[in-house]
């Protein structure tokens, strides 16, 4: 039908006006009569990212007139099933937090610490660049480049421009990440005994049996919204059991709670194993068998190795030769605190749900002082059952094929091709830090080490630092350390949302865009047996004169270098990094930004580009739809190929081995002496199997008559939540925590004897420090022991955080302060669990 | 006529506090007052303890005491069976506080949402203030939901009782209750309890059910199923 | 002629934006009559516009030359990559290649504001040049229709905000990309209309 212009568009007899055909109206075609004008205006789901975890979950931001007014998760995303947990909705008051740096500051008082008000004043961003990249020119004008650290805390899958390519080009070596503080040690498990440094994803939907040692799935990492969807079918199909000293929120909910003394969780699981293969209970498809079929590993009996028969794994009978054969339930009953036939009966029900069953490893059982040998032993759980790959079990991801930073040897003078050589400032791969990340000495950061190394000067002096989205004074365990070491740190410039206990020690302060719904970047993550890619977006114009940490602020940084003749970096960034639909190269902070972020992700939005998983239109369709998901990786995928030295799984570790060789001859020692000085008790042989050790304390029983323990909140984004009213009015949600406070739960058992009461303000001392909180008699927690939360505490931050940020005064205290900077030597992982101090009590 | 109310799933729930929160968001609801909310219950002696986490929200009860006890008829039933509030005829007598059994009915006692009123700052020039910060955003609340406002007053002032509605803005528009639709296990159904094809007369009758306090009479339409 | 002061002015002047609106969308064989109507609007407001118009008719005429010209447009302003002349606002308001950008959702909220949602039909942005000349056309006729002063007033808020800041950009790129005359001549004359 042909609808002739004239036709449709005629002037109005009155008027002569132009007016649709038929009606006299204005004749609109783009445009339309709304129904209803004064109603609210409707708003728009768009998509982002929440990063309160490292789920990392896809999620979209309601914007109603340029505000974001509520969350949900991203019904595209099939890793958390569309939802998001608790902590995405509290992403709302950290963007409008009232008590957000809102322009850039400088320090007017120069002497620095906790009791000194930095004075700061807001200056232009000009200004704060210009005093940034003056004091990087001294120091390449000196030939010292090496003394520029860049610490790094939340990041996205942009980091590298800023975390690598700039500190290198600049000529540093010293890229310092909080890695170490998170959760290294836990990946030292899977690595030596089946080569993947990695956290691990879990089929939920198969398993009948799921072992958390002190994992809390439907409350923290790493897969909280998966987990919590997922939970009532697992509880219908599986035996949940929770080994932690504590009644987790998972605990709570598990049939098995197994309350063990923090540090013993590896008694729990060589006794486990030790029941295993006692009772003939281990899965010969994996594993294999002896030759005549008659079970030979009988208590305290050595087996000959050539009797067994091994199919995908190496070293069984190593294994129990070295370790397991003496480790009985009784033994490790009298160790752990938990009955003999309650493990016996964990044992037999793992067992028996074969493959299906999972032994899933968390920060809570690894980052102890020597936890790198529980995280081997809770991991080969797995393989003793055959769950490695398979059905029900454990499993790995699938890749996302983003991009990586392009290569920027060639941008590197002289100078920072010297001073990236150096050593770095962390003291990785020292005889005392061997860091074994992915099978290399010093392989690994030591992230909470930096401190040391700044007051020791070793291996130099560090003359500047650029910290980004990090509080090391405040999630750093030892942390009077950090803030001895940012007292005579001569600049430090701090990218930061809030006011934080790091930035009371900055020269420069610098507001960053907020990750979930100011910034442009995009993160991977897995779980559910999908990998994905998300978009983070800008979903509102941000109310502050804000700028995103890694590109836009490394940009302005580059430019300003380069009219300060150091026109390396600027060229690297306009040489390198392109609009791929452009072509184009950047001009501007946010211009490099928008082609970074395109080209590092293109595989993913562009359809051109072959992949496994979804394929979308183009980057609008990867903007709107937020999130890029993998095909499920396929099952026993790396049975005949794991990347071990053997390439079986390993039970006794050549990879291991290999590793603490390399080390030791760096070091020009030998392994029972790197032994010795990791704190390690095992020597010989024994160092190459998971195997127990005893938890090391600091304090003597005498004097502090507590062990302490700590746990995470289903409510930390972080540590950075704590500044808003919804974390403080719902902190109670954590099982025996309360609503706006910070509470040490301690068994009504000890209050009496103590004189204690729920309420009571209470002292708590370690032989490294002193908080005070309040004092909550819990059943949930065993008598000798107390547990804390970690995330209250903030003596800085912001009027709700600290209990008044004028004074310093904390709300509740930081389990930092009390517990000593200690280390899982051979990950570099700080050691902040298994009851790492004693302390003791008393009422203020 | 129809009876709605809801189911919750305590097997599936996590106690995670999401519906509580999200809450707070939808309905623009002040520190201090919540129209979704829990009990806590830890029982036993170490090691044999056991932890419980109830969910509430107002029960939208057939026999509604706070409906019986409003002198000005601001409490009232609609015809979802829903138990509703008109902040116009209320003259916060807090009469149906007094006669609720489920302490979900909640007092505007201040100025709302005076958090965003405080005009304080930590650094001068550098932080920025409750006010500033809702003033940028040209609300009394930075993150205010206008759809609240289609079907009650979108913040109560001064002076009025407030409780959940159920998202009877959202019921409307056929979309769940805004804690139901942001509850990750899928613990809490919304539906209409005189359709007994409905999903949540399914449940009950699947399951069976408890209520909360059921002697008080009220006849209250959130059920819980099944055991935290 | 932002302030014309008689409302034969007024009408011309809104009936232009919406022709140019028109013109604005994919190539038709309805052009040549959107010009005829141009042509006719230009006597009295601005003759000096009228050859550019004139040689525009002739050349959109035959069936190959349409083809030319859908060719033209779609490199212009659809894509998918690599437009030569993006016709949405946010892209020249805020500095970067962005579309539905922060300046999108004001000027959605300004249709709102004037009693106006998108229409079903077009999926565009609120943004795009032929949405925000629409508004323009219907924001005069409202005020010839009601006498309304406060239309006006909105129009004068819209241009100086949302579309003045960056057409004559707009207008720019495309003479200066355009293959065709007849889009060379819809840059000049969108620019002669506008200053």
């Amino acid at each position: 039908m042909e609808i002739t212009r004239r036709r449709f568009l005629q002037a109005s007899a009155a008027t002569g006006l132009l007016v649709a055909g038929t009606t006299g109206f204005p004749a609109l075609k783009a445009l339309a009569q709304g129904e209803n004008t004064s109603a609210s205006v409707e708003g728009k789901w768009l998509s982002t990212v929440c990063q309160g975890c490292t789920t990392w979950c896809a999620m979209q931001a309601y914007v109603v007139e340029g505000r974001v007014t509520k969350v949900r998760g991203n019904p595209n995303s099939k890793a958390s099933h569309g939802k998001v947990c608790p902590r995405a909705h509290l992403a709302i008051q950290q963007m409008y937090d009232p008590d957000r740096v809102k322009v850039p500051m400088k320090r007017t008082n120069p002497k620095k610490g906790r009791n000194e008000d930095p004075k700061f004043v807001p200056i232009t961003w000009e200004e704060a660049i210009d005093t940034i990249t003056d004091k990087m020119m001294e120091l390449r004008n000196n030939n010292e480049p090496e003394k520029y650290v860049l610490m790094r805390g939340r990041y996205s899958g942009m980091a590298d421009i800023l975390y690598d390519a700039t500190t290198k080009i600049f000529g540093s070596p010293n890229n310092i990440s909080h890695s170490a503080i998170c959760a290294e040690a836990e990946k030292f498990g899977p690595y030596y005994t089946e080569a993947y440094w990695d956290y691990r994803d879990y089929d939920l939907a198969e398993t009948q049996y799921v072992l958390l040692w002190g994992a809390d799935p439907v409350a923290s990492n790493r897969q909280v919204p998966h987990a919590i969807n997922m939970w009532g079918k697992v509880l219908d199909q599986a035996t949940v059991v929770a080994i932690d000293p504590r009644l987790s929120a998972s605990a709570a909910k598990a049939q098995e709670w197994m309350p063990v003394i923090p540090g013993e969780d590896g008694a729990l699981a060589v006794a486990i194993a030790h029941v295993i293969l006692s009772e003939g209970l281990w899965n010969k498809e994996f594993v294999g068998d002896f030759k005549d079929g008659a079970n030979l590993f009988k208590k305290g009996e050595p087996v000959s190795e050539d009797m067994f028969e091994e199919k995908l794994t190496f070293g069984i009978v190593k294994w129990w030769n070295l370790e397991l054969k003496d480790r009985t339930p009784e033994w490790a009953a009298e160790r752990a605190g938990v009955p003999a036939e309650q493990i016996i009966r964990v044992a037999r029900g793992f067992a028996k749900a074969a493959p299906r069953a999972i032994s899933w490893l968390s920060p809570g059982a690894s980052m102890q002082v020597r936890g790198a040998y529980t995280a081997m032993a809770t991991h080969a759980l797995n393989a003793l059952v055959g769950s490695v790959e398979n059905i029900g079990g454990t499993l790995r991801g699938s890749s996302v094929p983003t991009g990586k930073v392009p290569s920027y040897a060639a941008y590197q003078d002289d100078l920072s091709k010297k001073g990236t050589k150096l050593k770095k400032i962390d003291q990785r791969g020292t005889k005392e830090f061997p860091a074994l990340k992915s099978g290399k000495t010093g392989g690994g950061v030591v992230t909470n080490r930096v401190a040391d190394g700044m007051l020791d000067k070793n291996p130099y002096e560090i003359k500047m630092a650029l910290a980004y989205w990090c509080n090391f004074p405040f999630s750093c365990s030892g942390a009077q350390r950090w803030e001895k070491a940012l007292e005579q740190l001569p600049f430090l410039v701090h990218i930061t949302t809030n006011p934080s206990e790091m930035a009371q020690y900055a020269d420069i302060v610098l507001p960053a865009a907020f990750h979930a719904f100011e910034k442009w970047a995009f993160t991977k993550s897995k779980a559910n047996k999908i990998a994905f890619a998300s978009i983070q977006q800008r979903v509102v114009e941000p109310i502050w004169d804000v700028r995103i940490d890694e590109t836009e602020i490394t940009w302005m940084i580059a430019e300003s270098l380069a009219k300060k003749g150091f026109p390396n970096l600027l060229d690297y960034f306009m040489n390198e990094v392109k609009d791929p639909e452009s072509g184009k190269s950047p001009t501007t902070p946010m211009e490099f930004n928008m082609a970074l972020l395109k080209q590092l992700t293109q595989n993913v939005w562009d359809p051109s580009k072959e992949k496994k998983g979804d394929t979308l239109n183009g980057w609008q369709d990867f903007v709107d739809k937020g999130v890029w998901n993998s095909v499920e990786p396929d099952y026993f995928k790396n049975w005949d190929k794991f990347g071990t030295e053997t390439k079986k799984f390993e039970f006794y570790s050549e990879t291991l081995k290999k590793a603490l060789n390399g080390h030791a001859e760096k070091n020009k020692t030998n392994i029972d002496d790197v032994l010795q000085v990791t704190k390690y008790q095992a020597r010989g042989e024994l160092a190459f199997v998971p195997h127990y050790e005893e938890p090391f304390r600091w304090g003597e029983e005498s004097e502090y008559p507590f062990i302490f323990f700590e746990h995470r909140s289903r409510l930390n984004r972080e540590a950075r939540s704590a500044n808003t009213l919804w974390y403080q009015e719902f902190k109670d949600v954590d099982p025996g925590d309360e609503a706006w406070d910070d509470v040490a739960k301690i068994n009504p058992v000890d209050g009496d004897k103590l004189g204690i009461k729920t309420g009571d303000k209470i002292r708590i001392t370690s032989p490294t420090g002193s908080i005070t909180c309040s004092a909550k008699l819990w059943e949930g927690v065993r008598p000798g022991t107390v547990g804390k939360c970690f995330g209250q505490g903030h003596w800085a931050y912001g009027k709700i955080a600290a209990l008044d940020y004028g004074k310093r005064t904390p709300r509740g205290g930081n389990n930092n302060e009390i517990l000593p900077a200690d280390y899982e030597r051979l990950s570099g992982s700080t050691a902040r669990h298994g009851g790492v101090t004693r302390i003791k009590i008393e009422k203020v | 006529m129809a009876r709605y109310g809801m189911v919750i799933d305590l097997h599936k729930c996590v106690g995670c506090g999401a519906c509580g929160i999200a809450c707070k968001s939808e309905n623009n609801v002040d520190q201090g007052m919540f129209w979704a909310h829990h009990l806590k219950r830890t029982t036993g002696v170490f090691p044999n303890v056991n932890y419980e986490y109830v969910p509430t929200l107002c029960n939208h009860c057939d026999n509604a005491a706070c409906v019986k006890a409003c002198p000005t008829k601001a409490m009232y039933k609609d015809d979802k069976g829903l138990t509703l509030h008109n902040p116009d005829k209320c003259i916060g007598c807090k009469s149906c506080m007094q006669a609720c059994p489920y302490d979900v009915i909640n007092f505007n006692s201040k100025e709302p949402h005076i958090f965003w009123r405080d005009t304080t700052t930590l650094i001068d020039k550098g932080t920025s203030s409750g006010q500033e910060t809702a003033q940028k955003t040209g609300q009394k609340l930075p993150y205010y939901n206008p759809e609240r406002a289609t079907t009650y007053a979108g913040i109560r002032p001064k002076g009025v009782v407030e409780k959940c509605t159920l998202c009877d803005h959202r019921l409307a528009k056929d979309e769940q209750p805004y804690c139901a639709y942001s509850c990750p296990s899928g613990a809490r159904i919304v539906g209409d309890f005189d359709d007994p094809a409905s999903e949540v007369n399914k449940l009950i009758a699947q399951y069976g059910y408890k209520q909360l306090k059921p002697h008080a009479g009220t006849k209250p339409k959130v059920f819980y199923i099944r055991h935290f | 002629m932002t302030s014309p002061t008689y409302t034969q002015d007024l009408t011309q002047t809104a009936n232009v934006y919406k022709l140019i609106s028109l013109l604005y969308g994919p190539p038709t064989d309805g052009l040549e009559e959107i010009l005829t109507l141009s042509e006719q609007t230009l006597v009295n407001l601005k003759p000096e516009l009228i050859p550019i118009v004139n040689e525009m008719k002739t050349l959109s005429d035959s069936k190959s030359k349409l083809e030319d010209l859908t060719v033209d447009y779609a490199k212009l302003f659809i894509g998918p990559f690599d437009l030569l002349a993006p016709p949405y606002g946010s892209v020249y308001l805020e500095g970067q290649r962005r579309v539905m950008g922060d300046s999108t959702v004001k000027v959605l909220q300004f249709y709102r504001q004037a009693g106006l949602n998108l229409s079903d039909e077009f999926k565009e942005p609120p943004d795009h040049i032929v949405t925000e000349l629409e508004f323009m056309y219907y924001l005069i006729a409202k005020h010839i229709e009601t006498g309304d002063e406060q239309w006006l007033v909105m129009k004068e808020e819209f241009f100086n905000n949302f579309l003045s800041p960056w057409i004559k950009d707009f207008s720019i790129r495309i003479q200066e990309n355009a293959r065709t005359v007849f889009y060379k001549n819809l840059g000049q004359l969108t620019l002669g209309l506008i200053s």
